[in-house]
């Protein structure tokens, strides 16, 4: 095993783990806001990814069919919160992850009943490689990285330079102080799970050139988003940044040293985490 | 009070007649009834009963399911230690992931369970030379005509269903419902809730592993559908709908479940659709399930 | 060293902001009943949420029965005899009276204490009503069972008399007052009604923004001049 082959498949984990950043970043903001678990942020996944291949249908353009999707998706989650997951803020956590579980089941259905069973592919994009230590990167992987990065900077600067952001950060931190000085939690829950939902949404868009789209196809990035945000400490997007890494980069070295247990090692992972720091790696107890 | 129990012996009285008919699509369809009624009781011992949510019992389900058919087909031990063993994998399993889970949050208890039962179906979909990956395993013995299966099968159901409700009765599950209620109060009266919710977590999946086990005997096949997600959300589906705060809530809730599937399918393939609008319907209005309706409005005066 | 029960030394907690409990050491000795008072924000709850385990302190120790207790857990601290109630009634309302009593002595094994302790707390007519149809005043003296069901040699009481009326602030007045007696208890009690804390406190402790400005027999707390100037100031003692 030579450096360069190490070096290569680093690469490759690195932008796998920028797919899991983006969708668990949304998944962990809106849980530090709302308090309440989206098990329906998947199925938003599936749906950014079928809106950016309809809207690519329509313009041919991927970036600009990629934000519409994610902008579609955003207004279908603000619809979410308010019509039904605002009704439930006050629940035992229970019913809160089943009601939106009920919407997983619903988006998967209707994703059938719209655009069919048959998984969907995008016409190719970005095709072509780079030449890295001596073998050829596709170039979407060097993209996906640059999303990532534009992505954790844009979450920095909303959340720490605009109103906004420090409105959201201040009913995170004590929701009652923030509602007696005079913020409108409604219009901050809200804004915060359509923003959540657009992160999702995202990420479902920008999976499209490496594979195709279909329905259920939620379920798997759900169930790492969970491992990365409960790794990283539920709430943190911080944490979340970088437990994205340690699962990217754990499982593409592990295909190269350990390839019959990869599909265990994020596993392996997130039980060691619980059982040494069970808070997460940036979580607050 | 006196009621509800008369109704309850006349439907198990008449269940046991279904053989009698020789109806084969009857006896199937009312023994996983039950059989999956019990995977629904034993379910709400954690949920209900202890007020976490787990979404990965499958993998109780399935991995004592698969472990029987280990032992018993590619293995080709007796039939009996296969089923013990399923069993006892199941209870292994929920005491791994309980140690893992039970320290957490509420919502850390739902993503973990999640993630564990599908890190099991993972990996019975690659390890194909043992678990026959996607095919499954086929030829479960069930070491007696499926007429005395169904009858061995209910027996050892009703046997579970009563020792898990001296369970639930007793004051471990009183100190569990204190801890539903007020888990701090637990705490300052003296109890380790980790301790509590660890024998909970013990009982549900273990018992949930017997009706894994029976399952596999009664399908003669085990694939890996009863490990994915989806057979995890059917106890908690069913639960909903039949009221998690009452005993046999969960087992009404799954005769319901099991019909509607069963007639729904007939019609629609978009089951999982009307699956969702029927869950968030009662979260958001039914929320005791249908014995919280019965109890609010028919049994008391 | 056995002439102490409970002491703590160098207690000091912050939260974001500000201090809570500042540099807190305090000695009790046994079967003694002090009183903790000090305007709101003085760090008294803190002050007893740090003895009985719900936050762990950021620096100092804990010393129950010579045995570091520091990082015990609130369970192992209830089974060696340390209880407690709630500034706010905290209890399983949707559980009968009875089950409520039972949780606790189930910890300890004393079932057979069941009738005795709804006895003496004069629950036993309403054991089967559930706790959230008391009143107030009930479900404060129920809590005191609770926390009388593990056996205690040391009870925080914070702020019994809260929300009680005056009726009823009589009743538990003589409880706390049997109990020290009848059960060789050690009392620590913080309560903002002075006429309480005078009548009950052998030793009143004063807290004011996280520090012990004060502390003695009830007649040198109330000739204290710094208490007065701060505490007591407009308070008819």
């Amino acid at each position: 095993m030579d450096l360069n082959t190490i070096a290569f498949q680093l690469i490759l984990g690195i932008a796998s783990a920028m797919l899991y950043w983006i969708v668990s970043s949304g998944l962990t903001f809106t849980f530090g806001v709302t308090r309440v678990l989206n098990f329906a942020h998947g199925a938003f996944y599936m749906l950014g990814a079928y809106f950016t291949l309809s809207f690519f249908a329509l313009t041919q353009n991927y970036l600009l069919a990629l934000f519409l999707g994610a902008i579609i998706v955003a207004l279908i989650g603000a619809g979410c919160e308010r019509g039904l997951i605002s009704l439930i803020y006050g629940l035992p956590v229970p019913f809160q992850l089943i009601l939106t579980f009920g919407l997983v089941l619903l988006f998967d259905d209707l994703v059938r009943i719209f655009w069919g069973s048959v998984p969907k592919m995008m016409p190719a994009q970005f095709i072509g490689s780079i030449n890295v230590f001596g073998r050829l990167l596709p170039v979407f992987s060097l993209y996906l990285i640059l999303a990532g990065i534009a992505i954790a900077l844009v979450l920095y600067f909303l959340l720490s330079k605009t109103d906004w952001g420090v409105e959201i950060r201040a009913i995170t931190v004590d929701p009652e102080t923030a509602m007696c000085s005079g913020l409108n939690p409604a219009f901050l829950y809200a804004t915060a799970f359509m923003f959540g939902s657009f992160l999702a949404g995202l990420g479902g868009g920008l999976y499209l050139p490496i594979s195709s789209a279909s329905p259920g196809m939620g379920e798997h990035i759900i169930i790492y988003a969970f491992i990365v945000t409960v790794i990283g400490g539920l709430g943190s997007i911080k944490g979340a940044f970088v437990s994205a890494l340690i699962i990217g980069i754990i499982e593409s070295l592990g295909a190269l040293f350990v390839p019959w247990m990869t599909i265990a090692l994020p596993y392996i992972a997130l039980s060691a985490v619980l059982l040494l720091r069970p808070e997460g790696i940036f979580g607050e107890e | 009070m006196k009621n509800e129990s008369l109704a309850l012996i006349l439907l198990i009285f008449l269940s046991l007649l279904i053989p009698l008919t020789e109806n084969k699509y009857l006896l199937y369809l009312s023994l996983k009834i039950w059989i999956l009624i019990l995977y629904a009781i034993a379910f709400n011992v954690i949920f209900g009963y202890s007020g976490l949510l787990s979404f990965g019992h499958a993998l109780f389900f399935s991995g004592s399911a698969y472990v029987l058919a280990i032992l018993a087909v590619k293995a080709e031990y007796p039939l009996p230690i296969g089923f013990i063993a399923g069993i006892a994998a199941a209870a292994a399993f929920s005491i791994g992931v309980g140690f893992l889970s039970l320290r957490h949050r509420e919502i850390h208890f739902a993503m973990i369970t999640l993630a564990f039962s599908m890190m099991f179906w993972g990996i019975v979909m690659k390890w194909r030379d043992v678990t026959g990956g996607e095919d499954g395993i086929a030829g479960v013995p069930r070491g007696m005509p499926i007429f005395w299966f169904y009858y061995f099968s209910v027996a050892i159901i009703l046997l579970c269903a009563y020792i898990i409700y001296r369970f639930v009765r007793s004051d471990i599950g009183l100190i569990l419902e204190g801890i539903r209620e007020n888990e701090t109060r637990v705490k300052f009266s003296g109890h380790s809730t980790l301790k509590y919710r660890l024998y909970a977590m013990i009982v549900s999946g273990t018992f949930t592993g017997v009706a894994g086990s029976l399952w596999a005997m009664l399908d003669r096949t085990v694939t890996p559908s009863i490990s994915h997600w989806s057979f995890s959300a059917m106890p908690v589906i069913a639960t909903l709908i039949g009221g998690p705060q009452s005993f046999l809530g969960p087992a009404v809730g799954t005769v319901i479940y099991v019909i509607a599937q069963d007639v729904i399918t007939k019609y629609t393939l978009y089951w999982q659709f009307i699956l969702g609008i029927v869950i968030v319907s009662v979260v958001l209005f039914f929320r005791g399930g249908v014995m919280g309706i019965f109890e609010r409005f028919l049994w008391k005066r | 060293m056995n002439s102490l029960i409970l002491e703590t030394q160098n207690l000091t907690k912050s939260f974001t902001g500000f201090t809570a409990v500042n540099n807190v050491s305090l000695s009790f000795k046994p079967q003694s009943i002090t009183a903790i008072i000090g305007p709101n924000g003085a760090g008294k709850t803190t002050f007893v949420n740090l003895c009985t385990g719900m936050f762990k302190p950021d620096s100092g120790r804990i010393i129950f029965n010579g045995e570091d207790i520091t990082n015990f857990s609130p369970e192992k601290r209830v089974q060696l005899g340390i209880s407690r109630t709630f500034q706010i009634v905290n209890i399983f309302p949707k559980l009968t009276v009875m089950q409520n009593v039972k949780i606790p002595l189930l910890s300890k094994g004393r079932i057979e204490e069941l009738e005795n302790i709804l006895g003496i707390f004069q629950l036993g007519e309403k054991k089967d009503v559930p706790a959230s149809e008391l009143s107030h005043g009930d479900q404060k003296i129920l809590e005191m069972a609770m926390a009388m069901a593990t056996k205690p040699k040391i009870l925080f009481l914070d702020e019994p008399m809260a929300g009680v009326n005056p009726a009823e602030r009589s009743r538990i007045v003589n409880l706390i007052k049997d109990l020290r007696y009848e059960e060789k208890l050690t009392i620590i009690i913080v309560e903002h009604d002075m006429d309480v804390v005078f009548r009950i406190a052998q030793r009143i402790t004063v807290m004011n923004r996280g520090s012990v400005i004060a502390d003695g027999t009830p007649d040198e707390i109330r000739n204290n001049a710094t208490v007065k100037e701060i505490y007591l100031r407009g308070v008819e003692v």
